[in-house]
């Protein structure tokens, strides 16, 4: 019983510290709603842990913890993924204002010279 | 304002950047000069500040070569220049031999010239490796495109508008636009030709794929991006 309180408070603060972040303008909606996913799964899994034992059932798998390191595994592979992609996105999006801002920073040089010639 | 533009991508060219464009000027009068300055941390800027006649874009962080090279054609998209001559900064293209590329150019109509060390055999002086990789890339679009190119990896090349405003507007523009540039290309119908330069051996400064490892990490880069440019030529191709 205790380690079910245990962990339905970890799954709660989770839930709370990801609400406080995004209603502080510090986390986008977007991106939040995975994690929220997250702890809200590690909630209701704390809650009611027999859940597992009937997927890891109905899914054929023998050791039924095995089945909770997949899902957690998984998770972490697609938020890792999602990471890399926004990274590169951003990236981009970086080189191409460095190199706008230079152009720009050339025409602004160009415009003082002429303007010291007249 | 001349219709042909000279890009010179420079990272860390203190020592060589003057020369280059001294002898630019002497040999190649009638064109129009742009240093992209890759935010060296030597002297370059200063150095550039001197010279005369020449437009120094500065750029705030460091892009690498192809993120330098990238902002030349977006200048040249801005001020619509015809012609866009691709030139390294240290030393090693001999600017009388940009009038050939030239010349070419306007006679057989053509998108892309490059300058080639190898396709008449010289004592040009090349790495072991670098060697092999130029043979095994030239091999590649052989036998996909059936065009014969040299040196894939050569840096001194002529570019006409749509070829460099295409360059200015890919959004992926790769990080060493060799082969897999050169491929795609040619898989979009433009066409490239090849001229005999001369090229010098470099007297400051190390090369960007200098070392053991890093042209193993350029080949297996290189490659996976023309694995990658196959794929998705193919399918863009078969769907018309």
């Amino acid at each position: 019983m205790i380690t079910r309180i245990f962990f339905a408070l970890i799954g709660l603060l989770v839930i709370f510290y990801v609400y406080n972040r995004v209603k502080k303008n510090l986390f986008s909606e977007k991106e939040s709603m995975f994690w929220m996913l997250g702890a809200v799964v590690v909630f209701i899994l704390s809650i009611f842990p027999k859940v597992i034992d009937q997927f890891s059932r109905i899914l054929g798998i023998e050791y039924p913890p095995s089945l909770l390191f997949l899902c957690a595994m998984m998770f972490i592979l697609i938020l890792l993924l999602r990471q890399g992609q926004q990274i590169s996105i951003l990236t981009n999006n970086v080189k191409e204002l460095i190199q706008r801002n230079a152009l720009l920073e050339q025409k602004i040089m160009e415009v003082c010279e002429k303007n010291e010639q007249d | 304002m001349s219709e042909i533009l000279l890009i010179i991508p420079a990272y860390n060219e203190a020592q060589n950047i003057a020369n280059v464009i001294d002898e630019i000027k002497q040999d190649l009068s009638y064109v129009d000069i742009l240093v992209v300055n890759d935010c060296s941390t030597d002297d370059t800027l200063q150095t550039l500040m001197l010279i005369k006649d020449i437009v120094v874009v500065s750029l705030p962080v460091n892009l690498g070569y192809s993120g330098a090279l990238q902002t030349g054609f977006k200048y040249a998209v801005e001020k619509d220049y015809e012609i866009v001559i691709q030139f390294d900064g240290d030393g090693q293209h001999i600017a009388s031999e940009a009038e050939k590329l030239l010349n070419i150019l306007k006679e057989q109509d053509v998108d892309i010239v490059i300058g080639s060390r190898f396709k008449t055999k010289n004592k040009y002086n090349h790495s072991f490796f670098r060697k092999i990789g130029t043979h095994f890339f030239s091999g590649i679009i052989k036998q996909i495109c059936k065009v014969n190119i040299t040196d894939p990896t050569s840096g001194f090349q002529v570019l006409k508008k749509s070829v460099f405003e295409k360059y200015a507007q890919m959004n992926n523009y790769p990080e060493y636009p060799d082969a897999n540039l050169l491929i795609e290309m040619l898989l979009e119908k433009y066409s490239i030709a090849e001229c005999q330069v001369e090229m010098r051996n470099r007297e400051f400064g190390t090369s960007m794929h200098s070392g053991f490892i890093k042209p193993i990490k350029y080949m297996i880069k290189m490659f996976y991006a023309i694995i990658f440019i196959l794929i998705s030529k193919q399918r863009t191709i078969s769907n018309y």
